[in-house]
């Protein structure tokens, strides 16, 4: 995400609501490269990622009234919002299935965390990206790939078992503790890790 | 259901979704916990917004920015019917439900199921009122039929009695004729003493206009009394029936007049019939 803070998504959001498309410039100039980027991460093809996130950006600009700041952040919004949009895809045709089997001969995942330069301008959501990547750091790195595998790429924890033959307990205990990660750079003091191996 | 178990359960919900029996559990906890519940569910929701940030920013084609500015200006135009080309170009499939409990984060979801919820409202909206109004309309029309039906019992009626009394055995009948001004008017008063009643029949008789009228008189003594009032027909003799025939039973003169409607406590107007001798 370039260039932005949650109070300017949130408000730029709002001006969509109100049909504004300079809002909607802005907003899309400020978040297309992050989900430009997940899109293409989950769908592992540029062409479906760009039909996709035609849809995800329409979406926004016709649901901004929906979008209510006191109940989450603008971007976690989004975010939902094209992670659905790109699970839909993966799982309405036969991609999903050579999705799956393309993440299942990887011999190794892909390091988490963006190593694209982070704008200066966005101090607030730099500063989480930095922070997310440092936590990230301090996962085992089976507990990076189950995390890896259930938010990229969607997976149940089931088919996680199923697919790395981990017995299910362990994978819930591994994504519970990125989540306690996470949730501590949301709330500093929480950011224990919950347990898992 | 523990809380450990409750946010296990809001992750692998935001992260894949639920299914069967664990979606039920936590929908019925998301329930359960409130408000407290949906903060939790949030909360994750955040999380998952923060995994996003990791990924490898990728710059979309320019293309794209344009087509979706073009989308949006023909949205945003301010026409009074939808333009065509405020449709995306391609396809959009709905934002999958993902099997959501009712959760705050899932306005997209909720909305469009809500549209279509009213969407299919106001069409089952119209298909009731639609049927109601043929329903209203066919149960006028079978009114409207017992109304005539009842109306023709009566008719028929009453031709029954006025029968019985032209056919009556012990009856007797006053003929009445047309003055000077309505010579070829003519009347008969068939009287049936059995049933005490009486029926006048009254032949070519001009129709009236609607404020005058045809009054029957019995004079008696030089006292005109009214015996009631009737109106002509284009299709047969106008008809008035006596249900006494005293009045007519010592008349001197039986005589009809034409008066101001509703008629006259006496004569006033043109003598058109008058009884002989």
């Amino acid at each position: 995400m370039s260039q932005a803070s949650p109070e300017m998504l949130a408000s730029w959001i709002q001006g969509m609501a109100a049909r504004d498309e300079r809002a909607f410039a802005e907003l899309y100039d400020a978040t297309s490269a992050t989900v430009f980027g997940l899109l293409v991460r989950q769908l592992r093809d540029r062409a479906r990622a760009e039909d996709v996130a035609q849809d995800v950006y329409l979406q926004l600009w016709r649901n901004a009234k929906s979008f209510d700041p006191n109940r989450g952040s603008a971007w976690s919004w989004i975010v939902v919002m094209a992670r659905s949009r790109a699970i839909d895809a993966l799982r309405s045709d036969r991609s999903y299935g050579s999705a799956l089997s393309d993440l299942e001969t990887r011999p190794t995942a892909q390091p988490m965390g963006s190593r694209a330069p982070l704008p200066d301008r966005s101090a607030d959501l730099a500063e989480q990206r930095s922070l997310v990547e440092q936590a990230m750091e301090s996962l085992t790195e089976p507990q990076r790939e189950t995390i890896q595998a259930a938010f990229f790429e969607g997976w149940s924890h089931r088919e996680i078992a199923e697919r790395t033959g981990v017995p299910l307990g362990t994978v819930k205990g591994r994504i519970r503790s990125a989540f306690g990660i996470l949730e501590g750079i949301l709330s500093p003091g929480l950011g224990e890790p919950r347990g898992g191996t | 259901m523990a809380a450990d178990r409750f946010q296990e359960l809001c992750e692998a919900f935001l992260l894949s979704g639920l299914e069967g029996e664990e979606l039920s559990a936590f929908q019925e906890e998301l329930d359960r916990r409130g408000r407290e519940g949906e903060l939790a569910l949030e909360r994750t929701m955040e999380a998952l917004g923060l995994l996003a940030l990791t990924a490898r920013q990728e710059t979309p084609p320019p293309a794209l920015r344009e087509r979706l500015m073009a989308e949006i200006r023909a949205d945003a135009a301010p026409v009074s019917t939808p333009s065509p080309r405020a449709e995306p170009s391609k396809p959009v499939t709905p934002l999958r439900p993902r099997e959501s409990p009712v959760a705050s984060w899932v306005w997209p979801s909720l909305m469009a199921a809500a549209v279509a919820a009213t969407v299919l409202l106001g069409v089952w909206n119209l298909n009731l009122r639609s049927e109601l109004t043929d329903r209203t309309a066919a149960l006028d029309a079978a009114r409207q039929e017992v109304a005539a039906v009842e109306n023709l019992r009566g008719e028929l009626a009453a031709l029954r009695q006025d029968l019985g009394t032209i056919v009556a055995p012990a009856g007797s009948i006053i003929t009445m004729a047309g003055t000077d001004t309505r010579p070829d008017a003519r009347a008969r008063i068939y009287v049936d003493p059995e049933t005490g009643r009486a029926l006048v029949l009254a032949f070519e008789l001009p129709v009236l206009a609607a404020e005058s009228i045809y009054q029957l008189w019995a004079i008696r003594d030089g006292q005109p009394v009214s015996l009631g009032t009737f109106a002509a027909r284009d299709d047969g003799p106008a008809r008035l029936a006596l249900d006494s025939l005293d009045p007519v039973a010592g008349a001197d003169l039986l005589a009809v007049t034409i008066e101001p409607a509703p008629g006259q406590p006496a004569p006033t107007g043109e003598m058109v019939l008058v009884s002989g001798d």
